[in-house]
């Protein structure tokens, strides 16, 4: 199945609200978007001029690329709803 | 009617400046705030940021108007993020979101409060609680755990063994005669050697084992998936490693002796983890009383079931029990005396020698007025103040010449050497002091810690005139006897320098009577 979904989490390092960001994150996708997304996860700590073009302020952040349009959210994405909402998608399934 | 229309139109003019009163009032709260408040439009569009904002991310306000900061998605009142801020280290926010109107469209109000200081202390706060946690279940001298994690430690490792059907063991370890090491040389060098102790069991264990300092000189190790067979082994490994390793300091070393008692799930089918304990204490009293310095388990042990005594019984056992060590002691002590004896075949000087200075010792006890015992305790002090000679070569006892440097230093053991050998026996205790410290000077200037007046003791400083006399006045291999007046002249100059003066005065008195 081809990739239809791409999406960037920016997290600052190890800290607890880091690893829950991208634990929730990867939870909600395996579920219902297996196989068909692509999520790339940058360090702001290692990246910061990758955090700086994308201009953000806070992390957990996450960004939907494609499909279109781009949305972005920022919290610990620990509600699916509330994050399925935020990015402008419905379950695949 | 245009009257009425002229007071609507001064309402409407004090609604407007009240609400232009009330803009103003909150645009100086948000001004001034200290928490970053920014607006977004319903899209998450960066509307409006207020200065606080720049200071929390660091950044210029102007470079973020009309970006994306995203919709801020929050469980319940608030969320902690991540602050980023270029160049500076990361924060920690506190994010409230409220949904509102601005410039008549939906909006969403966001305060980020920065709370990275106080995370900081709450860190700390968690990581001191835990050390202080750990600290109430560790000695604090040895590093070991202590008994309050012993009920914890016990039980979850023997449910667990009861859970997986694995084997499960404890050894509880007791240093025999540590008293007598606190005794001789003080508690500071016994808590030396406790330390050093600790040391070396942890280095012969499995790291994963469990050491637990019980009591003062008592140990436990819990041994998870350790049959009886394995127990006994290693305790014997400990046995044997630690009765070959020399404990204390550049001054004194001493050897430990142990006993050690294994007890083991399933093979001795207790039915808890505190009851292994119970009865590895009872294999321990029986280890000691078999006189200690081995391994037992309940293989070696009789094993009774345990019964109620009555009061009685236990009066009766209790009496024969002191009977027995008095015995016990008793033989002990002669079996030391007669062992002390020896010491005139390996040096003839001292045997006869011991024997005469006892007895001026014990004038010099009488003439003290001291009580009964003390006189019988320095007797024995005195009958045994050489006793260390033992271990001094003959070669070195015999010389018919002065002694050098090592040779001295060689002979300035014997002091230690001769507590070293009683020290074991209990009731010979007492005499430690007087039998270590005969040599020290009143000036400070003895060995073998340079102890000074009153701080030696009354004990040792008896011996030290009886023992420089009998010397002076008996012929040596490097010279013959001073005349008895030229003792007496030797020992006058060595009072307030060498000797307690007001135990020479005594022992003048001592002397004239004798004539």
């Amino acid at each position: 199945m081809p990739v239809k979904y791409v999406l960037k989490l920016y997290v600052t390092g190890l800290t607890p609200r880091s690893q829950d960001a991208v634990k929730n994150l990867k939870k909600i996708l395996n579920e219902d978007y297996k196989g068909v997304y692509s999520l790339r996860v940058i360090d702001v700590v290692k990246h910061p001029n990758l955090a700086e073009d994308d201009k953000i302020l806070a992390t957990p952040t996450l960004i939907k690329i494609l499909p279109p349009p781009v949305r972005r959210i920022i919290g610990d994405l620990s509600n699916k709803e509330k994050v399925l909402l935020g990015l402008d998608l419905v379950a695949v399934r | 009617m245009k009257e009425l229309t002229n007071r609507a139109d001064l309402h409407r003019e004090d609604l407007q400046e009240a609400l232009k009163e009330s803009e103003a009032r909150f645009r100086s709260i948000v001004l001034w705030s200290i928490d970053a408040i920014i607006v977004t439009d319903a899209k998450g569009k960066i509307e409006y940021m207020n200065p606080a904002a720049e200071r929390v991310f660091n950044r210029k306000i102007e470079t973020f108007i009309g970006k994306d900061f995203g919709m801020p998605l929050v469980n319940g009142k608030s969320t902690e993020i991540d602050i980023f801020r270029p160049g500076k280290k990361t924060g920690v926010g506190e994010m409230h979101v409220v949904e509102t109107e601005w410039l008549n469209q939906k909006a969403h109000l966001i305060m980020i409060r920065d709370i990275t200081e106080h995370k900081m202390l709450e860190m700390e706060r968690v990581k001191m609680n835990k050390k202080l946690e750990q600290l109430a279940l560790k000695d604090s001298h040895t590093g070991l755990y202590n008994h309050r994690y012993l009920k914890e430690a016990i039980e979850v490792g023997f449910s667990q063994a009861e859970r997986q059907f694995s084997p499960f063991s404890v050894i509880m370890i007791d240093i025999d005669y540590f008293e007598s090491i606190n005794d001789a040389y003080g508690h500071l060098f016994g808590d030396l050697v406790l330390k050093q102790f600790a040391k070396q069991l942890k280095k012969i264990v499995r790291p994963y084992d469990i050491i637990i300092r019980y009591g003062g000189e008592e140990f436990i190790i819990i041994i998870r998936e350790a049959t009886r067979a394995y127990s006994v082994l290693l305790a014997q490994r400990i046995l044997d490693k630690i009765n070959l390793y020399n404990f204390g300091d550049g001054k004194h070393l001493v050897k430990l002796k142990l006993s050690l008692a294994v007890a083991s799930y399933p093979e001795d089918n207790v039915p808890g983890g505190m009851d292994l304990i119970k009865l590895a204490d009872e294999i321990l009293n029986k280890t000691k009383e078999a006189g200690g310095n081995r391994v037992c388990s309940s293989l070696d042990i009789e094993k009774k079931s345990a019964t109620i005594m009555q009061a009685s019984d236990v009066q009766f056992l209790k009496e024969k029990i002191t009977k027995l060590t008095k015995r016990a002691n008793q033989s002990l002590i002669e079996a030391v005396f007669a062992f002390a004896k020896t010491i005139i075949v390996k040096d003839h000087y001292t045997g006869e020698h011991a024997e005469r200075t006892v007895y001026y010792a014990t004038e010099i006890a009488k003439e003290l007025n001291l009580p009964k015992e003390k006189i019988e305790l320095i007797k024995q002090a005195t009958m045994l103040h050489d006793l260390g000679k033992v271990g001094i070569s003959e070669e070195i006892l015999h010389k018919n010449s002065r002694l050098n440097r090592e040779e001295l230093a060689e002979i300035k053991r014997h002091p230690q050497i001769g507590v070293d050998i009683i020290r074991p026996i209990q009731a010979l205790h007492l005499i430690i002091p007087a039998l270590l410290y005969h040599h020290e000077r009143w000036d400070g200037k003895g060995y073998p810690n340079g102890l000074k007046k009153e701080n030696i003791p009354l004990g040792a400083r008896i011996v030290a005139i009886a023992d420089v006399y009998q010397a002076l006045v008996s012929d040596r291999p490097y010279r013959k006897a001073y005349p008895k007046r030229k003792v007496m002249e030797i020992i006058k100059k060595g009072s307030g320098t060498q000797f307690d003066p007001d135990i020479v005065k005594v022992f003048i008195k001592v002397l004239q009577r004798r004539k």
